[in-house]
């Protein structure tokens, strides 16, 4: 299995530009979805520690997690 | 572990001032003194820290005085057996009133790519069992651990927990333990983000009176709403509302509610607004810091023409902030180090990466400076490294391994460690550092790789032109001094000497720099082919040449090889002489404790040899320590086999083997086909004191006929192999192979004798009059052989050579005439030392000469020994950490070697056979 993969990652609230510096190579865009802001993150990771660093570091920032998926 | 950074790790946090009462939590948290594990976990920023530091400062504990903790603050680095467990047992230690009681523990962690886990934590949990104390051990950050082994290790510790022993683990995310098992068990204490998310009532109370905010009930449900009762977010609104008028709070919350931006970046800009520029900066600056003291903020911080009056600003800065609740952690009681909350720190560096994203590696680069000047080579490098500068990083290793401050008191190993993570062009063109490495390869026990690493130097000093032949010259001088010793060390004395001696050509007696090194390749090159005195000389004259110039760490361990020297000499007298003082000497004296702790070794075996155990075994343990904090002990496979010998002295089978395991992977790890003899030869002794006597003679041939065959190809190694040959000569006498035995042993009399190695031949001899014993006619002459090492061993007092060779040499010693006083009372003294602690048990394999039952195995000595104890299966099971079924197994195999049928029988003739006390 190729570790690498992109992957769509989608968090409730707006996370800042400035933090584009801790997902390196992942686009980060903002939307509403039914009254509520979101941030969709989405990019290629290097493996699966990679994706968890990336998930552990949106958790340790308070915003909760609302999917995580891999994209063909 | 001395820096006193590192020893923060085992600080509980200092508590902050003004918090809130959170009793329905400090009720739950209190639970975790009824089960084995309680799991505190939730995202940063919920009060973990400060909610079991307020549980700790409450006094309804109703354990009274026995009310213990131990602390362990994780990094990033601890995901790493070794280090893990190390602190691990560190932390337990902090707090219980005796320092040594996990040596034996300590002893199995020497940086063994797989340490025995469960051996030790068995040491641990057995250590507190036996101890009046409820002990609550915290681990803080344990989302950082993900190595299986700790894993596995902090499941074995809690499914086997004893009832005074409790574990308390914060983390940020759950780890991957089997929680719903023990969730079932009951063994499991939960306390989780829901229950940790402030209540609109303890939102209230925290704003109102920790921050002493006047609000009303609906600006406080606003706020409550919007964080979501996370408490650092609360935190941070409170101080954005400091100092706000009515008015102003009122539209600040409304906009806070109505923001969409994560709350914590919105609140940190808040926050950060309404300080003054000045410390705005500072914080800014200081956030690349994972901890920090005025000291170095000023360094960091400051321009360089004020840097003289800085420090005394920044301590009162610090402690500002600490009072102001701005996030910053005091980490020790002085207040001197502090760090900032990790997610204030993150919110911080992102501004920093924002606004000024070219002074971060200056910012670095400062902050290695200050770590290198103050002496913390592995901060500075990591710094140097985040600077992305690996010249600086590199620099500040070449600068660190060639002061002598490393080699007393750095670890060594951790240095090494980084060194590897660096890109090997970087290392290819620093030759001297490259030295300098293979140094620490050395004493790391890699003495192979240490060599190749200066034939590596030397090639390419050869391929690239150096521009002065000057340097060149000089580096030459140091490639073929280090070769020559490390030549020496494996056994290719011709190299050595060769080398040795040409390096002394080119150097006047006087010269500082590697004389010294030449005079003790020569010394360890004697000693390797049997020349005592010749070896003695030279060790005594590097000795005093180092002194001279002041080099401690060398001086001391070759004190070290001389004292070795000195006991294969028969000089054990004289040997204490050279270690006690340096034993004995204090920091101010300058002996490196590093080189302090490999030195005991040698005076542990002559401690061993008077039959004093426990102060041998106390005597290793100290030294393996000391050469731990170094990160060398890994080298020395001698001390662990010399420990195991001990062990087995004192009846100690298990922690014997495990001892010997280790010694055996260090010697594997080496390389070196001596190194992994000598060991072999070692753990082939230990095997014939335990009764494994087919093991033990299985090793005894395959040596020899190894010799026969390099022998025949003209390939026996330069060096002697005296210690293997007398154990091979002892363990084929055991086995009845009484030419063969004999056939050894005459040609080493013969060596020992000419050259003067008394140990060897007072063993030497022993061994043969116990040969001839056993033959018809050459009673009298067996008789004459042990007189006469006994007379030769009277003046030095050698006692445990002879409790090793057993009974017979009990039978053979009683019955010799002897004439002279002296020696009688020597002869008697000895037999009392067989009487009095080692009648209980006479070695096995001499019930393998009588051939009335087979040998019991060590773990069946073990079992049996309990039993004479009087516990049950159950209780023997539970002990040694055993199934039933399988105590059941090892009774029966006990029964029936000893032809019995029952334990009482088991054991009456087991005390008859001598196997027990």
């Amino acid at each position: 299995m190729n570790d690498r993969a992109k992957y769509e990652i989608v968090v409730m609230g707006t996370l800042g530009d400035r933090w584009a510096d801790w997902f390196p190579g992942m686009m980060i865009d903002h939307e509403e979805q039914g009254g509520n802001y979101v941030t969709r993150i989405t990019g290629i990771v290097q493996d699966q520690s990679n994706l968890i660093g990336i998930l552990q570091t949106l958790i340790n920032l308070g915003l909760p997690l609302l999917l995580v998926k891999k994209q063909d | 572990m001395n820096s006193p950074i590192l020893l923060t790790k085992l600080n509980i946090p200092q508590i902050r001032r003004n918090l809130i009462d959170r009793s329905r939590l400090i009720n739950q948290i209190e639970r975790c003194m009824d089960v084995p594990l309680t799991l505190i976990s939730a995202p940063a920023g919920f009060g973990k820290t400060t909610l079991i530091n307020q549980w700790l400062n409450n006094d309804h504990h109703g354990h009274g005085g026995n009310f213990q903790v131990g602390w362990l603050s994780l990094d990033d680095e601890d995901d790493d057996p070794n280090r893990f467990w190390e602190y691990f047992l560190a932390a337990m230690e902090r707090n219980l009133d005796e320092k040594s009681c996990f040596e034996t523990a300590h002893s199995l962690l020497q940086g063994l790519l797989e340490p025995p886990i469960q051996n030790l934590l068995v040491q641990v949990i057995n250590t507190i069992t036996s101890r009046p104390v409820h002990f609550t051990l915290i681990i803080d950050d344990f989302q950082l651990i993900h190595h299986s082994s700790i894993l596995d290790g902090i499941t074995y510790l809690v499914e086997h927990m004893p009832e005074n022993l409790h574990l308390v683990l914060l983390t940020r995310a759950d780890p991957p333990l089997p929680f719903g098992r023990w969730r079932i068990q009951g063994k499991l204490n939960e306390i989780r983000t829901t229950d940790l998310r402030f209540t609109i009532d303890e939102a209230s109370k925290y704003l109102q009176e920790v921050q002493t905010l006047n609000l009303d009930s609906a600006e406080i449900q606003a706020l409550e709403e919007r964080t979501e009762g996370w408490i650092a977010g609360l935190q941070m609104a409170g101080l954005s509302l400091r100092d706000l008028s009515p008015i102003q709070a009122d539209k600040f919350i409304s906009e806070f509610s109505g923001q969409n931006h994560l709350i914590l970046d919105y609140l940190t800009d808040e926050v950060l607004i309404r300080l003054s520029d000045d410390l705005q900066a500072f914080l800014l600056k200081t956030s690349i810091l994972s901890q920090f003291c005025p000291s170095l903020c000023a360094f960091v911080c400051s321009s360089e023409s004020d840097q003289t009056v800085a420090s005394g600003k920044y301590s009162q800065l610090l402690e500002e902030l600490d009072h102001s609740n701005l996030f910053v952690i005091p980490l020790d009681n002085q207040r001197v180090w502090y760090r900032y909350h990790h997610l204030f720190a993150e919110l911080l560096r992102v501004r920093l990466n924002e606004k000024y994203p070219e002074w971060i590696p200056l910012l670095h680069r400062k902050a290695a400076h200050w770590y290198e000047e103050n002496g913390f080579p592995f901060e500075a490098m990591h710094h140097a490294i985040s600077a992305q500068d690996i010249n600086l990083a590199t620099d500040v290793i070449e600068r660190t391994v060639r002061k002598p401050a490393t080699w007393s008191t750095g670890n060594i190993a951790r240095m090494l460690e980084i060194v590897n993570t660096l890109p090997k062009e970087v290392i290819a063109n620093r030759p001297w550092l490259r030295i300098y490495l293979s140094g620490i390869l050395y004493v790391g026990g890699q003495p192979c790789l240490a060599d190749e690493m200066l034939e590596d130097v030397e090639k390419s000093l050869v391929d690239v032109n150096f521009p002065s032949s000057s340097v060149m010259d000089e580096l030459f001088l140091y490639t073929s001094t280090f070769r020559g010793f490390y030549a020496a060390t494996l056994g290719y004395s011709v190299k050595a000497v060769h080398l040795a001696k040409k390096v002394l050509a080119l150097l006047h007696e006087d010269d500082k720099r590697v004389y010294g090194h030449a005079l003790a390749t020569l010394g360890q090159a004697e000693f390797s082919t049997g020349d005592v005195t010749a070896a003695a000389r030279y060790y005594s004259k590097a000795v005093e040449n180092q002194k001279r110039n002041n080099a401690h760490f060398t001086a001391v361990t070759w004190t070290g090889n001389l004292a070795d020297v000195l006991i294969t000499q028969g000089r054990l007298h004289a040997a204490v002489e050279i270690c006690n003082p340096i034993i004995r000497s204090t920091d101010k004296d300058g002996n490196p404790e590093s080189a302090v702790g490999y030195l005991q070794t040698f005076h542990a075996a002559i401690l061993y040899e008077w039959d004093q155990l426990d102060e041998a075994e106390e005597m290793i343990f100290s030294g393996l320590r000391k050469m731990q904090n170094f990160g060398i002990s890994p080298n020395f496979g001698r001390s662990h086999a010399m420990l195991a010998m001990v062990q087995q002295a004192q009846g100690k089978v298990v922690d014997a083997n495990n001892s010997m395991e280790i010694a055996v992977q260090i010697a594997q790890r080496s390389g070196s086909v001596r190194y992994i003899d000598r060991i072999a030869a070692y753990q082939a002794r230990l095997w014939l004191l335990q009764g494994e006597v087919t093991k033990a003679i299985h090793w005894a041939e395959g040596w020899m006929e190894l010799r026969q065959e390099l022998s025949s190809s003209n390939q026996l190694p330069e060096y002697l192999v005296e210690n293997e040959q007398i154990s091979a000569a002892w363990i084929l006498f055991a086995g009845n192979r009484l030419s063969d035995a004999l056939m050894i042993i005459e040609p080493i009399i013969a060596s020992a004798t000419q050259y003067g190695r008394l140990s060897s031949l007072v063993e030497g001899m022993a061994v043969k009059a116990l040969i001839l014993a056993e033959q018809k006619g050459n009673e009298i002459a067996a008789q004459q052989s042990m007189l006469q090492a006994v007379q030769l061993s009277r003046p030095e007092g050698y006692i445990r050579t002879y409790l090793n060779l057993g009974r017979s040499c009990f039978d053979l010693l009683k019955s010799l005439t002897v004439k002279d006083n002296k020696i009688k009372i020597y002869r008697d003294l000895i037999l009392d030392h067989f009487q009095s602690h080692h009648k209980v048990k006479p070695t096995l394999y001499e019930s393998h000469q009588h051939g009335d039952y087979e040998k019991l195995s060590s773990r069946e000595i073990e079992v049996l020994n309990l039993m004479a104890s009087g516990m049950t299966n159950e209780q023997i099971a539970q002990k040694l950490y055993l199934t039933n079924n399988t105590i059941r197994a090892h009774s029966t195999h006990i029964f029936d070697k000893l032809g019995v049928h029952n334990r009482t029988e088991a054991v009456t003739k087991a005390r008859a056979l001598g196997i027990l006390r």
